[in-house]
């Protein structure tokens, strides 16, 4: 059963010059598949993933989601289903650095508010012993390292147990130890909590742990390969 | 919804928290704002009020007379109607009555009314009052004395002797205090005084009145009410003008006009023959509300600064929020709440701090030899004025905090997200 399926997606962009970005992208993810998206810079897979997202609403297609059509829906629908469907783990970590690393992690579910804030508070810890930083849970996010930061990410965009997690060039600031960590940490949410994972990179050995690889040039997909 | 706003609340909170000095100091925009807002108004209307209250001490809320008036319709005209053509050379004001028809009727018909608390008949006649050589002029006020006391307070404007002396001293009279400096008179001295229809008369000052009025305290003496008949040749029915103090005194021009046509005399509201008077309390609240209007916009400018800084240095943790499921909405409501903080904490110490300074008004000594019974700075109280104060810093945070929440708003998360 597909889970993310889009269909014919073109986008344009205007500046400096009208260009095509995207040239007619097809795509479909099965539920609790990890799919990675490589490439050259510049040929579209970031901004496919925005587009995938829901962030980017401004293409020519259809993109359904959870059996949910996603296209054409005004931004407060799409803000509550990115709330409850997608998480976000990006390239620089993007925690809000004032607050605690526990107060991130809870702030998309506080948002959601579908659960008592004891719950949310149970869950978020737990998420954080799994990703080995509980003892840092009331620092400030600011006093961390890359690495920890980003663990403190992977466990934000779990917290709401979304349907799907999306990634853009999750290890990319990360040292190789580091790296390791959250590839295992992105597998895991795959194979054990049967979550869908859907990530952009360009590094070929993070792309060789995911179930799919697909290779995107000039706008196109222009391979696909199973690892498994 | 409500989860969504305890949310709010803690990234209100931690964003002010994390910019602590710019937050105090736009806060402080809005609460020196709103501290003088207060403690001017306070003043102001303290001021106003007690001038006021010195005014209508000594001034009716209605008062009845006969006017002076000329006929524009002559007799002949009348007589001959509109078709005849009647010329006519200076036509005078006919020699009127001054008193006022049926005078013991109208005060007893008065008495009967719902909306009147009080009425008080008065004589009053122009006159000399002659010291050596030299004559200033004055007028004699004949009044009931204890109505008069009843709803003037009288006996309060008594500086030297009593109203009692008054009444039982042969031809006593109360004169005011400015006058007595003039004349150089003490109570038991006589006074002698002359009317323009020639009489004269030796009187004898029994109370001196202070009202801190000028036009009373500089010219005129009350007596009772049979000295100035006897002394105009008047019977007991001669009455020129009534006093009327009102339950209501808002209501003055309303039943000022309806006594009018009920009575057949003038009668005028104590508004309009204090018209100039209130024209300057209305021109001092003017200036008294652009002044901190004017302080209210800079410190809503101090907000929108502070907001404006914000935005730009949190352009990512927006964008952040949007991705984690915060939509438009609810970014608008964030940064409107920043600014709402801002102007509730900054107007709640500005409430605190304009309440402490106008005590210092109110306790600041202030004696005037002209308005008696002034001791302190006056200085009003009421809370309206605070409501008022915490409506403006609201209104002034939300004009302010508008424009940078719709720009939060439309913040687009990928373009920052993609670096």
């Amino acid at each position: 059963m597909a889970i993310l399926s889009a269909t014919d997606i073109v986008k344009y962009f205007t500046e400096p010059v009208r260009f095509q970005v995207l040239r007619g992208i097809s795509l479909s993810v099965e539920k609790g598949e990890f799919v990675s998206i490589v490439g050259k810079s510049g040929c579209g897979k970031s901004t496919l993933l925005y587009v995938l997202s829901t962030l980017d609403t401004d293409y020519e297609g259809t993109l359904v989601i959870a059996d949910t059509l996603l296209t054409g829906r005004d931004q407060e629908f799409l803000a509550r289903f990115r709330g409850e469907h997608i998480g976000f783990i990006f390239q620089f970590h993007f925690l809000l650095q004032e607050f605690t690393i526990l107060d991130n992690v809870m702030l998309p579910a506080l948002k959601l508010g579908k659960e008592p804030q004891a719950t949310i508070h149970t869950r978020a810890m737990d998420l954080l012993h799994r990703m080995g930083i509980a003892e840092y849970a009331h620092r400030p996010a600011k006093q961390l390292s890359g690495g920890q930061q980003q663990r403190a990410a992977i466990a934000r965009a779990l917290i709401n147990q979304p349907t799907m997690v999306i990634g853009d060039e999750p290890t990319g600031n990360l040292d190789s130890e580091n790296t390791a960590i959250v590839l295992d940490l992105l597998e895991a949410i795959c194979h054990e909590m049967g979550q869908t994972v859907v990530i952009v990179t360009h590094d070929t050995e993070v792309a060789a742990r995911s179930d799919r690889i697909l290779t995107m040039a000039d706008g196109k997909i222009v391979g696909e390969h199973r690892t498994r | 919804m409500k989860s969504s706003w305890i949310v709010y609340a803690r990234i209100v909170g931690t964003h002010l928290r994390s910019r602590r000095r710019q937050t105090i100091l736009s806060a402080l925009g809005v609460t020196l704002g709103i501290a003088f807002y207060v403690a001017m108004v306070s003043f102001m209307t303290g001021v106003n009020r007690f001038l006021e209250d010195i005014m209508l001490s000594a001034t009716p809320h209605v008062r009845l007379y006969n006017d002076v008036v000329l006929d524009s319709v002559s007799i002949a005209e009348r007589w001959f109607g509109r078709s005849a053509t009647v010329l006519l050379h200076h036509p005078k004001a006919a020699q009127r009555s001054r008193a006022i028809r049926n005078a013991p009727e109208i005060i007893a018909a008065l008495r009967r009314q719902q909306d009147v608390v009080g009425v008080s008949p008065r004589v009053t006649a122009q006159m000399y009052y002659t010291q050596g050589i030299t004559e200033i002029p004055g007028t004699l006020v004949g009044v009931d004395l204890i109505e008069e006391n009843k709803l003037f307070a009288l006996s309060s404007k008594v500086t030297e002797g009593t109203l009692q002396a008054v009444l039982t001293t042969d031809d006593g009279i109360m004169i005011g205090g400015g006058l007595a400096d003039k004349l150089n008179v003490r109570v038991g001295d006589r006074i002698p005084i002359t009317l323009p229809s020639g009489v004269r008369r030796s009187m004898t000052i029994a109370a001196v009145m202070r009202f801190g009025i000028a036009q009373i305290d500089n010219a005129q003496a009350y007596t009772t009410l049979k000295t100035v008949q006897r002394l105009l040749g008047k019977d007991r029915r001669y009455i020129t003008d009534i006093y009327i103090k009102l339950r209501d005194r808002n209501q003055a021009p309303q039943l000022a006009a309806l006594f009018a046509r009920l009575y057949d005399c003038t009668a005028e509201d104590w508004q309009t023959f204090n018209a100039t008077i209130l024209v300057s309390f209305t021109i001092r609240n003017i200036l008294t509300y652009a002044v901190s209007i004017s302080m209210l916009t800079v410190a809503g400018f101090g907000i929108y600064n502070i907001l404006t800084m914000m935005i730009l240095e949190k352009l990512k943790d927006i964008a952040i929020l949007k991705a984690m499921g915060f939509s438009p909405g609810d970014i608008r409501a964030i940064v409107l709440g920043q600014s709402l903080a801002i102007g509730i904490a900054g107007g709640a110490v500005g409430m605190m701090l304009g309440f402490l300074m106008s005590l210092g008004i109110s306790r600041v000594p202030f004696r005037n030899e002209f308005l008696p019974g002034m001791e302190y700075l006056p200085v009003d109280f009421s809370p309206i004025h605070y409501i008022v104060a915490i409506t403006f810093a609201l209104a002034a945070a939300a004009v302010a905090g508008i424009f940078p929440a719709r720009r939060a708003a439309r913040i687009d998360p990928v373009a920052i997200l993609r670096g």
